[in-house]
């Protein structure tokens, strides 16, 4: 335990400034990512997306001369992190960092910059610590710089307060934010909850106004086909903003197609336990932005001679010793590590053979190192030496982090939740999953796992019964308290949770999009359902069907059960931009998850692409990545919101 | 006429200068009794009545009259200035030709050239306090000097206008200020922090003070009662109490400063002549003396027989006298090629060759061929020279001369003659005396021609600069809207003007309806506005100006039609700011759009009050039920905090038909008792429970060992019997009561069986104790699964015997490792098998 360092200082102040490797530049090991990942322009050149909110940051920073502390809106800091690297920040000016809290700022800094998405809430944090600078005569310089825009209320709430006027105000119109080179994302945490839940419009909007400016950097989208309440808005917002436009980019049209679809079409994938790799670790251990936290000891172990050919690389690290807390450092995961790109999107039950082959591989490679005698031979060797040894290093990780997971897979409580889950949605033994929800409750998991197969119930069963409902929601309340009545109803509200209707529709959606496959594949997959393990994820499935030649069509009915108008448009491109020559490349479509998607759905597009018959190329875009909890997490009753 | 071109330069050191009329001035001003101040880049020129200066009452100058000329001398516009303002400091020019004003107050005043006052701005309280003595002004900011020797600025007096700038005082200097300093400017673009940075001669100390400290330069110097930066910003002229002039770096870098003694004591004021040199200047009603200081010893003196004006170009220094404006600047190298006297470059011949040839003289050749080689040089410079003239007679004939010569040559490009004609043209028509302005060619490449086009139609000359808009090929929406908006401030009638306008302008592309929408409604036309506003494309820019119109109810529609809630929200507040309550409520729900946007508002703004307005005028009793809800659970106080789960009650069970709010009443009901009871608890036991779940609450009862009270608890709630043992056990397990637990697994027959009992031991680490439980688990796959977590191989392969489950066994198989159960695991496999 070299590495083990005493326990961090307890936080003082409110605004803790950020631990010490968090702010030097990570990646001194030359072995371990950053969190940045290079995307090559193969499909799109979406670089120069990032270049441009890189840009406009270093802007945002220098709205105050000199030296200054950056104080950050906690949802931000990772997402910043997609964009810059801790140099530039310095490059900048940035002397210190913070995470913005409620609560009292010391800081010695004469220059003050908050970073925020425009929340009231911030507004109230901030006016606080300029009365308390004032009170304790401090002379401080602020800017707050609102992401992606400042609002009125915003504004009002700080003029209201009477210190409007100690600000610089500015405006860092960062939206899409590239995770990978096939998924971008916006990071907006409550689009879902926001429109369906209260009416408000303004996640549509930014929605919206993101397709414009995709659309004239890669040309208008000639083909839209949509589905949901949502989309249809955004459909009509772009349409609308087109035609204010006047003039328009006559860019030639690189992305051939967009399909939109809201995530209140599919609630029920969310709700399924993820059993790709990549899902299980953002499951188990939790994806943000681009990295899982792991124990220090797994990404830095203590040194030890390098290891020579021969050995199988993998070697588990030593347990900490209880009672000592754990360093966790964040480890990057995207696909520039070649390693992880190979398996991210493997169903978990085939982890271990796949790394096999690749130790095996690693080992191959060594082996004939060592006999090898020409010296052109050595040359050609040392080459790939590097390369080789940064797999290897991968390798050795993602091993551990598979140990973990299956440690975890093979335990009952996990083999019994996805029991239930199987049993929900292929519509058999449901009174076991009674029992499962009715246990849960007693033994008091964590509440989002009890809504979460709740939702998942509802939307399979056809809703909940009046005599079960009542049970289980004064089950609830006396467990987990009465503040959840208004989670409950906002789930109501939301249609996630039920009475019984006239007719069941999971039974026929299940039926005709052949949601439940018997014969998986899981070692050489040869349907989507491998990512869940015979579950074909709803969302996907429409979209299979969407770039099929005939289209909707064929299950035009089947669409008319689900929530939402259904629609498909074509967008004339303007004078000028004709289409481009046919080329090469294959089709690119854009499929914009509005509402949030999990790791497994894009497991299963990015299975589609490789499949031939699909023939074409998906570039996700999305609100927010999510998964079941952090969905589940956006519709709670939260308490953290007061000021 | 090569003679006469030379006749007003002068040799000052090595260069060349000139000093040229270029307007007589119509006007009646005497600049004896007048501050006159001109903007640069040919702008124009404000005249006030200096108060300091003795004068002849007459009927003309008896009141304050200030007036703005042209730099051709005509009077554009003049207001009467009212001295109760207050004393008016400085004025002087900024960015777009406005006149800023500062008074002594810290009053800032900005003034279009029509005498229009566009904005006004305090510096604030302690600038009030302190009082102005002095003030300077740059393109875009303000510092001024108060009478306790602090700097104040302006960083920026755009951001001011859009109410997002501010006002900083400078570091203040640590030392007692003995005479009134001398200071000047150092701009933001030309410092090194960015910032605006001064510097202030103070007890023969030279300091640079910025924002956050002043830091002392040079000390050898003595008080310098004058100074002044050099356009570029790289120079500065000092001139010192003994009547030295110093020229030194800005960035501290001289080493040895170059000096001139005027054995003047008295300051002169002091005016860079572009960045060449400076040009000094003692007003005195007898005899005022211009003398003109270059690098070098080099000097020249100008005699003048009125006081006069200056004004820093950056390329030379307009002189303006009760007569006349002259500019003074440094002749450029091509046009003393040609003209001086005896020129024999190729560029001088060419001209004449040209002259020759136009007169029919076969001399032309002559010359045509003498500078055969150089030719394209000589056609280069006649067009660069015909750039610095202002003549058109002048620029004509070498232009003439060019073009001449260019006939001489194969493949000459003629790009260069080309933009050359174009910018004369250009320039010929602003610098008519119409007009009045006089840009160099060197000031039009410094400001571009877009800016030339907004001096045009700040003027309000829109065709002239449409139709220049037209020849240099740039886009004329700027002009139209400008247009549009000073046409609505005229008194055609409404449905004349509108049929104007939008017959013009409705094609255009970048027109903005709004703005001139707005332009008309300041002009108090309200119908024009309306109309014109429905001719704007973009909603969104519809919203501002029907916000500003009062049509709250369109401008709600235009925002929702825009999709931007940021608009939306726009709307909602003012009228929340502006309308009475109901007025505002009522227009809000005519859109359900906005109801949403406002609730969520409430929502987000803790406005609490107004949210239960919103749903009792909707009688909305479920959304009141949970507002009140909401809110119990916010409120510290116990008495209000009951209160407020009565009311939600009270709303629940309003709605009869709802069985849903029924149980949601009860279950609020339950929340009541339950915190009466906990408060109860916690006055008896001193520990706290208000907050929790029941669960909870009996978990934390059994665990402070006080079973009774949560057997009363679990009746009282109707706690079903499989919630509260396992509620007991978890207590149970998590105090390390084993015995205890043991006792109560024997008390009846589980509820949940006995695996929680097994479990919860595991949880803890404690296998034997689990072990007690195990046999007891019912299911056999259940009991196999216990049995091997605890590696117990042998039970649990005898369990799985016992089923005849080959499976199991594989499974105990694949996780065992002691031989010896192996061994056993085998026997009984085959033994299975054989049946």
């Amino acid at each position: 335990m070299k590495g083990q360092k005493q326990p961090q200082q307890p936080q003082q102040g409110v605004a803790k400034k950020l631990p010490a490797q968090q702010q030097q530049q990570p990646g001194l090991k030359p072995i371990v990512l950053s969190q940045i990942p290079n995307i090559s322009s193969k499909v799109l050149n979406l670089t120069s997306i990032r270049e441009q909110s890189k840009r406009d940051l270093g802007e945002a920073l220098d709205s105050l001369k000199g030296n200054k502390a950056f104080v950050m809106d906690p949802k931000l800091m990772g997402l910043l992190n997609l964009i810059s690297d801790p140099a530039f920040l310095t490059s900048h000016g940035v002397e210190k960092r913070y995470e913005l809290k409620k609560g009292r700022f010391d800081t010695d800094c004469k220059n003050i910059i908050y970073i925020v998405r425009p929340q009231i809430k911030y507004m109230h944090y901030i006016t606080e610590h300029v009365r308390q600078h004032a009170s304790e005569n401090k002379r401080k310089e602020y800017a707050i710089v609102f992401v992606p825009r400042g609002t009125i209320l915003c504004q009002r709430v700080l003029e209201e307060q009477g210190v409007l006027g100690n600000f610089v105000l500015h405006e860092f119109p960062l939206d899409i934010v590239p995770f990978d080179e096939d998924v971008l994302s916006l990071e907006l945490s409550s689009a879902y909850r926001e429109y369906l839940l209260d009416g408000d419009r303004t996640s549509l909007f930014y929605v919206a106004k993101s397709l414009m400016k995709l659309q004239s950097m890669f040309g208008t989208i000639p083909i839209v086909k949509g589905k949901g309440q949502c989309s249809r808005l955004v459909m009509d917002m772009i349409t609308r903003m087109r035609k204010e436009m006047g003039e328009e980019v006559t860019v030639p049209p690189e992305i051939d197609s967009l399909i939109l679809l809201d995530r209140e079409i599919d609630p029920i994938t969310p709700m399924c336990s993820q059993l790709t790799y990549e899902g299980l670790i953002d499951e188990l251990f939790g994806i943000n932005n681009n990295a899982v936290l792991l124990e220090d000891t797994i990404v830095n172990p203590p040194q030890t001679p390098p290891q020579s050919g021969g050995q199988s690389p993998p070697q588990a690290p030593q347990p900490p010793q209880p009672g000592q807390p754990v360093k966790k450092v964040p480890f990057p995961l995207h696909s520039n590590d070649k390693v992880y790109s190979e398996i991210r999107d493997t169903n978990f039950s085939v982890l271990s053979s796949h790394l096999n082959k690749k130790a095996k591989e690693i080992d191959e490679y060594y082996k004939k190192f060592k006999t090898t005698q020409s010296i052109s031979a050595i040359r050609d060797h040392m080459k790939k030496l590097a390369s080789y040894q940064t797999d290897h290093n991968s390798l050795r990780i993602h091993t551990c982090i598979t140990e973990k997971i299956l440690d975890i897979t093979k335990s009952p409580s996990f083999l019994k939740r996805l029991e239930a889950e199987q049993n929900l949605l292929a519509c058999v033994n449901t009174e076991q999953v009674e029992k499962f929800i009715e246990d849960s409750i007693n033994k008091k998991d964590p509440f989002y796992k009890v809504i979460r197969m709740l939702i998942l119930y509802n939307a399979t069963c056809n809703g909940l019964k009046p005599k079960l409902w009542d049970f289980l929601k004064r089950e609830i309340i006396q467990t987990y308290g009465s503040e959840q009545l208004i989670t409950l109803h906002n789930m109501e509200k939301l249609g996630l949770l039920h009475k019984p209707d006239a007719k069941p529709t999971y039974p026929q959606i299940k039926k005709e999009l052949g949601l439940i496959v018997e014969e998986i594949n899981e070692q050489n997959p040869n349907d989507i359902a491998y990512t869940y393990s015979g579950y074909a994820p709803m969302s996907i499935r429409i979209i299979q069907n969407a770039i099929k030649p005939g289209g909707w069509k064929s299950i035009e009915d089947l669409l008319k059960l689900m929530p939402g108008p259904t629609f498909e448009e074509i967008q004339p491109l303007p004078q000028g931009a004709t289409t481009n020559v046919k080329s090469e490349r294959k089709p690119i479509t854009l499929v914009y998850f509005i509402g949030g998607v999990t790791f497994s759905e894009i497991s299963a597009l990015r299975f589609l692409s490789r499949q031939d018959q699909a023939n074409r190329d998906f570039i996700i875009l999305t609100t927010k990545l999510i998964n079941g909890e952090s969905m589940i997490d956006s519709l709670l009753e939260q308490q953290d919101d007061d000021y | 006429m090569s003679v006469l071109a030379s006749s007003n330069w002068s040799i000052i050191g090595n260069s060349t200068y000139s000093k040229k009329e270029i307007y007589s001035l119509p006007w009646d001003i005497d600049l004896k009794q007048s501050i006159v101040v001109g903007a640069p880049f040919g702008g124009p020129i404000v005249v006030y009545r200096d108060s300091s200066k003795l004068l002849e009452v007459n009927s003309q100058n008896s009141k304050n009259i200030i007036r703005i000329f042209t730099a051709a001398g005509y009077e554009m516009s003049k207001m009467m200035w009212d001295s109760t303002k207050g004393n008016i400091v400085t004025m002087d020019w900024i960015e777009k030709e406005r006149l800023v004003i500062v008074l002594e107050s810290g009053i800032v005043l900005i003034y279009n050239i029509f005498c229009e006052l566009l904005s006004q701005f305090s510096m604030g309280d302690a600038v009030k306090k302190e009082g102005i003595i002095d003030c300077k002004i740059w393109s875009d900011g303000i510092v001024v000097l108060t009478g306790q020797v602090n700097f104040y600025t302006v960083p920026s007096v755009e951001d001011i206008i859009r109410e997002c700038g501010r006002v900083i005082q400078l570091a203040k200097i640590q030392e007692e200020v003995k005479v009134k300093p001398g200071w000047c400017i150092l701009e933001p673009k030309h410092s090194v922090s960015q910032g605006v940075e001064v510097f202030a001669s103070i007890n023969e100390t030279l300091y640079l003070i910025d924002e956050d400290k002043a830091d002392s330069q040079l000390d050898s110097i003595s008080n310098i009662t004058r100074m002044v930066v050099s356009p570029s910003g790289i120079k500065m002229a000092c001139f010192d109490a003994r009547g030295v002039l110093w020229i030194v770096n800005t960035d501290g870098s001289t080493t040895s400063p170059v000096k001139f003694e005027t054995k003047s004591q008295k300051a002169p004021l002091l005016k860079w002549c572009g960045n060449d040199g400076v040009m000094m200047y003692w007003d005195s009603v007898k005899d005022p003396v211009l003398l003109y200081f270059s690098q070098g010893d080099t000097w020249a003196k100008y005699t003048t027989d009125s006081s006069v004006s200056l004004v820093t170009e950056i390329d030379g220094l307009r002189i303006i006298s009760n007569r006349t404006s002259e500019f003074f600047g440094k002749v450029s190298d091509v046009t003393i090629d040609i003209f001086k006297i005896g020129s024999t470059s190729p560029a001088a011949m060419l001209y004449d060759a040209t002259e020759h040839f136009i007169n029919k003289s076969p001399r032309a050749d002559e010359s045509i061929r003498s500078i055969k080689s150089d030719l394209e040089l000589a056609v280069n410079s006649c067009i660069l020279a015909a750039g610095y003239e202002f003549s058109g007679s002048e620029q004509s004939k070498l232009l003439t001369a060019a073009s001449f010569g260019k006939c001489f040559l194969d493949g000459y490009n003629p790009n260069a003659f080309v933009n050359m004609c174009r910018s004369l043209r250009a320039l010929n028509a602003v610098r008519n005396f119409e007009i009045g302005i006089p840009l160099t060619i060197q000031q039009f490449t410094e400001i571009g021609p877009e800016e030339v086009i907004d001096k045009l139609i700040n003027r309000r000359k829109h065709l002239l600069a449409w139709r220049m808009c037209d020849y240099l090929k740039i886009k004329s929406d700027v002009v139209l809207n400008h247009w549009a908006c000073t046409k609505v401030r005229t008194d055609i009638d409404d449905n004349e003007l509108s049929r104007i306008i939008i017959n013009k302008l409705e094609s255009v592309p970048g027109i903005s309806f709004a703005n001139i929408a707005s332009a008309a409604y300041m002009a108090n036309r309200k119908k024009l506005a309306a109309k014109l506003l429905e001719y704007e494309p973009k909603a969104a820019d519809q919203v501002p100006p029907l916000i500003k119109m009062g049509e709250s109810e369109t401008a709600l529609g235009k925002a929702i039609e825009s999709g931007d809630t940021d608009l939306v929200y726009l709307v909602l507040l003012d009228m929340k700011r502006n309308r009475p309550l109901a007025d505002f409520l009522e227009v809000t729900f005519s859109k359900s759009v906005a109801v949403d946007l406002l609730i969520s508002y409430c929502k987000q703004n803790k406005d609490m009050n107004l949210l239960k307005e919103i749903y009792g005028i909707k009688q909305q009793t479920k959304e009141m039920s949970f507002t009140f809800l909401y809110e119990a659970f916010r409120e510290p106080n116990f008495e209000k905090r009951l209160g407020s789960f009565e009311k939600s009650k009270e709303f629940f069970q309003q709605n009869k038909q709802d069985k849903d709010d029924q149980s949601n009443a009860q279950l609020v009901q339950e929340q009541i008792k339950l915190e009466i009871l906990q408060k109860e608890l916690e006055n008896t036991t001193k520990e706290s429970f208000l907050g929790m779940s029941i669960s909870d609450t009996i978990y934390k009862l059994i665990i402070t060992n006080d079973s009774k009270k949560a057997m009363n608890l679990k009746s009282e709630f109707k706690v079903p019997d499989k919630r509260f043992w396992w509620i007991k056990i978890k207590a149970l397990s998590a105090l390390d009561k084993w015995e205890e637990l043991f006792q109560f697994s024997k008390e009846k027959k589980s509820p949940i069986g006995y695996e929680p009992f097994a479990e919860v031991c595991l949880e803890q680490n404690q296998p034997t104790e689990a072990l007690k439980y195990i046999p007891k688990v019912q299911d056999p796959v259940n009991r196999v699964q216990l049995y091997i977590q605890i590696n117990y191989y042998r039970e649990a392969a005898e369990v799985a015997f016992k089923e005849k489950s080959i499976d199991l066994l594989n499974l105990i198989a694949r996780k065992c490792t002691n031989p010896e159960v192996l061994n056993l695991v085998d026997q009984m496999r085959s033994q299975l098998q054989r049946r």
